[in-house]
């Protein structure tokens, strides 16, 4: 019987859901949310150390002009931020980008 | 709910037992799980559980995998309990290094495990309201879960996979702006679970399917070895935060909260109850946080060494057992999860005796009431 009295004062408060996909408004994005990761090309030195701590193989190093860098498979990622503390230069950051769904895989190749 | 079993029929071709299945695939379950029920009349008298269909082969992935790469495959052992997984896993691994880590993150880490004690409690307070038909109380609860939730997520950048506690410390200092946050939160919270009691103990509703119901007499709970709260609902006092203190809870006083009537009522109280503790504790430990590093770094290869920790989960003691051989990945990784350890009870609980009897009807409410977690708990397969 108490929980009429709750259900019927919940008309007059305001709403707790958000309308997300329509506005972001309401969604909560802490500083320090775990999305997408950038890599800072002029800091990473290539030691490759990343791609050995990944769990779930989602870098892989490739060579460009500058020596070895890691690419981040945006599929295979679980965001747990393992590569951005085992970085010993701290080249690798995750944003807070959340919004990864993509129509191709190649769209979810972070360079 | 007294009503003795019914006597035999005899002198009939009538079959007396039919084996009712409850599962794998059922709306009351929300993991597969075979329940069979033996089942005379309305009255269930036995019951063979099979859990092995949440089977994901983890002890053996944890063998290929380094030990820094298996900090995160010990995290999705159990998604709501990750914390009380991934602490484990981290406490197993600095034992076997035989080294401590800082004081704050030992405090940190003792916020997140009590935060997420609490979120956990929450979730099975919802379910436990939905099993029993009470869908409103499922949503109103889970509402204030969202505050819990939003301030995890503050705290580690996650909602559920938190991935805070690492080998050697936590990964992320905390603002005092959040723990401000904090702060506030536990106040709003410990005026929701008075809310909560109160409602218990006056709704009609839920005390008809609860009271009486899945009686745990304390000598059923010492021979059949329940842990958690299933225990503590039927007035053994042990938990392992008091008896084996782990990771910082010698230092912080809190109450074991022991229920004496040990049916599903008794659990939902008992669980409520905890709330309201784990509330208090994580203010305690917000006033005293020591100030210092959060990090040790520790060597990648582990020196080889057998170890057990046991760790008090949401829903029980949870073990884990490293048995290490010195180079960076381990030899066997075991989890005992507390599920695992209630399913004996569980099935004595769905047992008839003489002096109860067990309705088809009551079955969703105690499978409930012992915090099923069956995707933990299915380390063993069935080979038919």
């Amino acid at each position: 019987m108490s929980m009429i009295w709750e259900v019927y004062r919940s008309l007059f408060k305001k709403r707790p859901t958000v309308a997300y996909p329509l506005s972001k408004e309401g969604v909560p994005q802490p500083e320090g949310l775990r999305g997408r990761m950038i890599l800072k090309r002029d800091v990473c030195i290539g030691c490759t150390l990343c791609e050995k701590d990944c769990p779930t193989a989602a870098i892989q190093i490739i060579v460009d002009e500058k020596g070895k860098r890691p690419i981040f498979l945006l599929d295979r990622c679980m965001f747990c931020g393992q590569c951005q503390q085992t970085c010993p230069v701290h080249a690798i950051e995750l944003t807070g980008y959340f919004e990864n769904a993509a129509y191709s895989r190649k769209d979810m190749v972070v360079r | 709910m007294t009503d003795a079993a019914p006597s035999s029929i005899s002198g009939s071709s009538y079959e007396r037992l039919f084996d009712i299945p409850i599962g794998p695939q059922h709306p009351a379950l929300k993991e597969p799980a075979l329940l069979t029920l033996k089942v005379e009349g309305e009255y269930v008298v036995g019951v063979a559980v099979d859990v092995s269909y949440n089977h994901r082969g983890m002890e053996k992935a944890f063998e290929y995998r380094t030990y820094v790469q298996n900090l995160y495959l010990a995290e999705r052992v159990c998604g709501i309990c990750n914390v009380a997984h991934t602490l484990t896993y981290c406490l197993a691994v600095e034992r076997a290094h035989d080294k401590d880590v800082p004081a704050r993150a030992v405090y940190l880490r003792l916020i997140l495990q009590e935060l997420g004690r609490i979120q956990s409690h929450i979730i099975w307070l919802g379910v436990a309201a939905h099993e029993i038909g009470f869908d409103t109380f499922f949503m109103y609860s889970w509402l204030d879960r969202e505050p819990i939730l939003d301030l995890i997520e503050e705290m580690t950048g996650n909602r559920i996979t938190t991935s805070y506690n690492i080998i050697g410390g936590v990964r992320r200092e905390i603002s005092d702006a959040l723990v401000e946050k904090m702060r506030r939160a536990m106040d709003h919270l410990d005026e929701r679970t008075k809310y909560y009691l109160k409602l218990v103990q006056n709704e009609r509703s839920i005390r008809i399917r609860t009271q009486g119901i899945g009686i745990l007499t304390p000598n059923d709970v010492i021979s059949c070895s329940a842990v958690g709260p299933t225990m503590r609902a039927s007035g053994v006092a042990a938990d392992v935060r008091a008896d084996d203190p782990y990771s910082g809870y010698d230092t912080v006083p809190f109450n074991v909260i022991t229920r004496p009537e040990g049916d599903s009522y008794a659990r939902i109280i008992a669980r409520i109850e905890e709330m309201a503790e784990s509330a208090k504790i994580i203010r305690y430990c917000l006033d005293h946080l020591p100030t210092g590093p959060i990090l040790t770094r520790l060597p990648r290869r582990v020196p080889a060494a057998d170890v057990l920790i046991r760790v008090e989960a949401p829903r029980g003691e949870l073990c884990h057992f490293l048995r290490s051989d010195g180079s960076d990945k381990p030899y066997r990784y075991r989890v005992r999860t507390p599920t695992f350890a209630n399913l004996p009870a569980l099935a004595r609980m769905l047992t008839s005796t003489g002096g109860r009897a067990v309705n088809i009807a009551d079955v969703p409410p105690i499978l409930a009431s012992i915090d099923p977690c069956f995707a933990c708990c299915a380390r063993v397969e069935k080979v038919k």
